[in-house]
């Protein structure tokens, strides 16, 4: 048995290369997905790890909570108290910002967006060893600046050249660049950052307010001191409100700050593996069900010369061992390779220099494994058991190509769809209740659907695919190949599922997406009446000088403008003791603000909002009980203490905000200059020429710019064609896999109907006909999968848009576009993936196909 | 041994000359054709018989335009066979030849009526409906053209593959063993019905066959042993055939013997 079972994998070569691929593909997806997160997480780490491989201890004070503010100073004589610490050879107080405050700006006058390693700013305290003066000299005057090579590389700014710096406040700040260094051998950067260089007066100048303090202590321990010894040793000396860590601390500390964003990546990537992995389970499954069938005469042979059935079904599991263990070494070899590409790939995006290290964790291997003899065994499992059914009768008949009955699937199919539909029902109505159970239940209900669709789909392949073919079957060939593709419907049925799954979600997630883009439109264009918006990139010290509003205000196109002040403040739940974070915005005119924002008041009065006042967004209130009367005590982000304040008026919104105060307190604000405004223009008046004006008078203020309020949507828009192709190119890979499906499933049916081609060739059949007869059937089957899964997926994406109309997705919007784009993609795959299977049929002798010996 | 030279009255529908055809090569050579030369007249029915392995599905293979030959030329009508491209061999299959082979004649996905048009709907020809009523009224299958194969017998079969080689009034039709797989009964309808297609008709017909009663039929048997065609018959009776037949096994046998010294 053992034997035959070799040799009658080797002999159809062909046969297992194409079962093995489905798999390959599959455990190279979730191989490379671990590799890549194990890798790139180590390499992170070393990253990290070289960074701070300098620092043997460090001093910080503990910083406030609030996103806005900046690093608490440590006073001059707390750096003298260190060096006083036994081990300490040197304590050095440095001045140092990396939290993205600090920004150049680029020689277009405004500041360069810097979303990958930071702009560090520090005070000069000499080249010491890893650093080197490359050019210059070092920073003597409080505007001469020391640069890394780095920066000149990524901005253009030069030796001798006048760099404007965005520190505190709206406005840039110039400076000489007298130096450039590198670090020794010939780097530009450690790890992609860019660093500036002041005088110790002008860093504490720039990068805080405070004189005669520091924002960190570097200290070098004596040799032989223990880093960690050290490091509790200042710890106890300094006591609490102070933070000291060694520097393999820092560098874990940075590391962990990357986790949850590789672990998102991960998940998703683990996600997408999953899903091809499903798609390779069809493929399996057909594939080991047509080869059974095929061999019918064989096994049945086996059988009647006395083999038990366990050894039917043991010689085709043996042959899935074969094909599960080859793809899952195959593929975990893939997947180390992709793994490494990815990690390459992604640590070069991040705008860092970050040196690539291949991690390859011993549960990838099992993972591979598992995977690739499990889903491959578990696929076969089916087929094999089918194999030991076969009579040992079946060797003498003729071609026992039973079909089997559909029944059984539409019954199943049927209950499973009910009870998904059910489900679903429940998910959608019960939404009043409890959130999160129903949208469990939708997401079970949908996973049901699904289910229940994939096993219905044979009982309605046969009329569907007649009905898709009779478009195709003009001529004869275009006749014969629809009749092939609806003989037997399981076959059709799994390749064409296999085909829908990937459609399926690239659908689905479209819906969802046109809807959600359609929504926010619908948003936008009902509630924000302002035409022009004044914002930065994004960075929480982006501002603008207050005073250039009342100049826009004075042009005849203006009709209203009103600036928006944010920080994030601190109270104290009310009847508790607990401290909560809380957004706060402030106007200087509350009347334009509200009415370009589309807010209304639903209780109190708006004109009440004085120093002592407080306006409360609706959905805040709820949730903290507070209501016009109450008091609630707010600490701003640079206020000493907390102000109570009464609550005025409530207010709805469908932008959604927390709480609105005057702007008498925006002097206490983390960033005391507004962040945005919004503006509306009169009737006619010449908007991009309006806003050309505006900009003109932001000419000071590098971060911010003025842009039709269009371009936010376009933004998101942008937003989301990029979601949309990143699960188009992740999904490819399912797609691709169903795609080798049709061929798989193709290239052995046309095995199997050898007579048949030899004797439509014998009749007088060209080989462009045949060609053509193999390609409508495979069209069919492939526009078959998709028709299905773009109903499947505009179904799905229906659930989801109607199970969260109320949240954001009011409006319905499907992705036509990109569903017709799907359909022909169907054509143009079914088209493709003939070629191989028509080249085979083509190929055919065909006189081997007539004789009857 | 000479190789005879067949002739007869009248012109010929198909002709071969000097044909060889070779399988393989070294110690697995196999010679099929050694210079046969034949001329199939047109509106006769010709028999070819001898021994198993004697080369007749092979001749009637190169003669159909189905396989090429090493030596010599086809003729099918005035077309000379030997030289066209897989294309051109694909459209003469299609408009000169007719098809009947032992088993296995047609699609399983078609009717009996699309069966019996196949070649004229892959040549895109439009059929003569009056001819294909005749034809099918002939063969007796009026009631059965919605029928698909597996609901038809094994003579119902072979009658809808006859009636697809004559409906499209093709130069030639070759029949390997058609009545091989058959019952005494439908294998003599069977031969009943291409004697008629002959008398009525004027179709040509060349049937290779192993039974004598078969050959009998037909106008002519051509006897080929080892390659060659070493004997012909006009009017032929079974029991002719048969000793023809028995004599031959003889010749065979003793020049099998010969080689062996
Ligand atoms: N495809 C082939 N390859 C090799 N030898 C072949 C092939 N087809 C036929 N032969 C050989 O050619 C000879 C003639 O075969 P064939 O024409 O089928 O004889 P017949 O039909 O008279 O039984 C036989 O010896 C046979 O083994
Ligand atoms: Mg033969």
């Amino acid at each position: 048995m053992l034997r035959a079972t070799f040799k009658s994998l080797l002999s159809r070569k062909a046969r297992l290369l194409l079962s093995t691929i489905a798999v390959v593909l599959g455990v190279a997806f979730v191989t490379g997905s671990l590799v890549l997160n194990s890798s790139l997480g180590k390499s992170i780490e070393s990253m990290f790890t070289t960074v701070f491989d300098d620092v043997d201890v460090q001093v910080t004070a503990e910083r406030d909570d609030s996103l806005f503010a900046s690093a608490t100073p440590i006073p001059a004589d707390v750096v003298e108290r260190v060096a006083g610490v036994d081990g300490v050879s040197e304590a050095t107080g440095l001045v140092s910002e990396g939290t993205g405050k600090l920004r150049v700006v680029g020689k277009n006058g405004k500041a360069i967006p810097n979303f990958g390693a930071p702009v560090i700013g520090q005070n000069f305290t000499g080249f010491e060893d890893p650093m080197e003066l490359k050019e210059g000299t070092e920073p003597q005057a409080d505007d001469e600046v020391a640069v890394s090579a780095s920066l000149v590389a990524t901005t253009g700014y030069e030796l001798g050249d006048t760099l404007p710096l965005l520190t505190d406040g709206p406005e840039a700040r110039e400076f000489e660049i007298v130096g450039v260094f590198g670090y020794s051998g010939g780097r530009d950067s450690v790890a992609g950052e860019q660093t500036i260089l002041f005088t110790l007066e002008a860093a504490r100048a720039n990068l805080m307010t405070v004189p005669d303090a520091y924002t960190l202590i570097d200290v070098t321990a004596e040799s032989g001191t223990d880093d960690s010894q050290l490091r509790d040793d200042i710890a106890d000396l300094l006591g609490s409100g102070y933070v000291v860590q060694t520097g393999e601390d820092l560098a874990a500390e940075q590391t962990e700050a990357f986790q949850p964003f590789l672990d998102v990546f991960n998940y998703l990537l683990l996600g997408f593996g999953a899903v091809a992995l499903i798609v390779s389970v069809f493929l399996i499954v057909n594939t080991f069900s047509i080869i059974v069938a095929q061999r019918t005469r064989e096994l049945a042979l086996f059988r009647a010369l006395g083999a038990g059935r366990g050894q039917v079904t043991g010689a085709v599991l043996l042959e899935a061992l074969i094909v599960g263990l080859l793809s899952a070494v195959v593929g975990l070899l893939l997947g180390i390779g992709v793994g490494y590409l990815g990690t390459v790939a992604l640590g070069s995006s991040m705008g860092t220099d970050m040196e690539a290290t291949l991690v390859v964790p011993w549960q990838t291997i099992l993972a591979a494994l598992l995977i690739g003899v499990g889903v491959t065994m578990l696929a076969a499992l089916i087929p094999a058991v089918g194999a030991s059914r076969i009579p040992p009768m079946a060797a003498l008949r003729e071609a026992a190509n039973t079909i089997k009955p559909v029944r059984w699937f539409a019954i199943i199919g049927g209950i499973l769809l009910a009870l998904g539909a059910v489900a679903l029902f429940l998910g959608l109505t019960e939404r009043v209740g409890d959130g999160d159970d129903s949208l469990l239940l939708v997401l079970a209900g949908v996973g049901l659907l699904f289910i229940g669709l994939a096993v219905v789909i044979p009982a309605i392949a046969k009329p569907l695919v007649s009905l898709i073919g009779a478009v195709l079957s003009w001529s004869m060939p275009g006749k014969l190949g629809r009749r092939n593709s609806s003989r037997n419907p399981r076959r059709t049925a799994i390749t064409a599922s296999a085909l829908m799954i990937g459609i399926t979600l690239v659908t689905a997630v479209g819906v969802v997406l046109s809807s959600a883009n359609a929504s926010i439109q619908k948003f936008f264009a009902e509630s924000v009446s302002a035409d022009v918006m004044i914002a930065g990139v994004g960075t929480l010290n982006d501002s603008y000088n207050v005073e250039i509003l009342d100049e826009v205000r004075e042009m005849p196109e203006v009709s209203q403008a009103a600036a928006a002040y944010i920080d994030q403040a601190e109270f104290v739940e009310p009847g508790t003791n607990d401290e909560a974070a809380v957004l706060v915005e402030a106007t200087d005119d509350v009347t334009a603000y509200t009415e370009l924002l589309g807010i209304t008041v639903s209780e109190g009065d708006l004109s009440d909002l004085d120093r002592n006042g407080l306006v409360v967004y609706k959905g805040w209130a709820e949730q903290h009980r507070v209501t016009v009367g109450d008091t609630v005590d707010l600490r701003f982000s640079a206020a000493e203490s907390a102000a109570p304040l009464t609550v005025v008026a409530v207010v709805e919104s469908s932008i959604g905000g927390e709480v609105m105060v005057s702007d008498d307190h925006v002097d206490r604000f983390g960033q005391p200059d507004p962040m945005q405004a919004y503006i509306t223009l009169e009737d006619g008046a010449d908007k991009p020429q309006v806003i050309e004006r505006i900009n003109q008078l932001l000419a000071e203020n590098p971060a911010v710019t003025a842009a039709d309020i269009g371009v936010l949507n376009d933004q998101l828009t942008v937003t989301f064609d990029a979601v949309l192709l990143v699960v188009q190119v992740l999904l490819s890979l399912a797609i691709f896999i169903a795609v080798i499906g049709v061929v798989n499933t193709l290239t052995l049916s046309v095995l199997e109907r050898t007579r048949e081609l030899g004797l439509l060739r014998a009749v007088g059949m060209t080989r462009g006909q045949v060609t053509a007869m193999v390609m409508v059937e495979s069209v069919v089957i492939s526009v078959f999968g998709a028709v299905l899964g773009l109903a499947a997926g505009a179904g799905l994406g229906i659930v989801v848009q109607q199970a969260l109309s109320d949240d954001f997705l009011e409006v319905l919007v499907m992705p036509w576009g990109t569903m017709v784009f799907y359909l022909v993609a169907a054509v143009v795959i079914g088209v493709l993936a003939s070629l191989i299977p028509a080249f085979r049929a083509n190929r055919l002798n065909v006189l081997s196909a007539i004789s009857h010996d | 041994m000479t190789t005879a030279v067949s002739t007869d009255r009248g012109e010929a529908a198909a002709r071969a000359t000097d044909v060889w055809k070779v399988y393989g090569s070294g110690e697995a050579q196999v010679i099929a054709l050694r210079g046969v030369t034949a001329e199939f007249t047109k509106g006769r029915f010709t028999a070819i018989m001898g021994p198993s392995g004697s080369g007749k599905s092979t001749l009637m293979h190169c003669l159909a335009g189905l396989d090429y030959t090493d030596r010599g030329e086809i003729h099918i009508g005035d077309n000379l066979v030997t030289g066209l491209s897989d294309k051109g061999l694909t459209l003469l299959r299609r408009e000169k030849v007719g098809f009947i082979f032992q088993q296995f004649n047609l699609m399983p996905t078609l009717t009996a009526e699309e069966n019996i048009l196949l070649p004229l709907s892959i040549g895109k020809r439009k059929p003569d409906r009056a001819w294909f009523d005749q034809v099918v009224d002939t063969v007796g299958l009026r009631d059965r053209l919605s029928h698909k194969p597996t609901e038809l017998s094994g003579g119902q079969q072979q009658r809808v593959a006859c009636a697809r080689a004559l409906v499209q009034r093709p130069d030639v039709i070759f029949a390997d063993e058609p009545t091989g797989n058959l019952d005494s009964k439908s294998g003599t309808e069977v031969l009943k019905f291409l004697r008629r297609s002959v008398d009525d008709f004027g179709q040509t017909i060349v049937m290779v066959t192993h039974d004598p009663v078969a050959a009998s039929y037909a106008d002519r048997v051509l006897f080929l042993a080892d390659g060659q065609v070493v004997d012909e018959m006009f009017d032929p009776t079974a029991d002719r055939v048969l000793d023809e037949l028995k004599r031959f096994d003889e010749i065979v046998g003793s020049a099998q013997g010969e080689e062996r010294r």
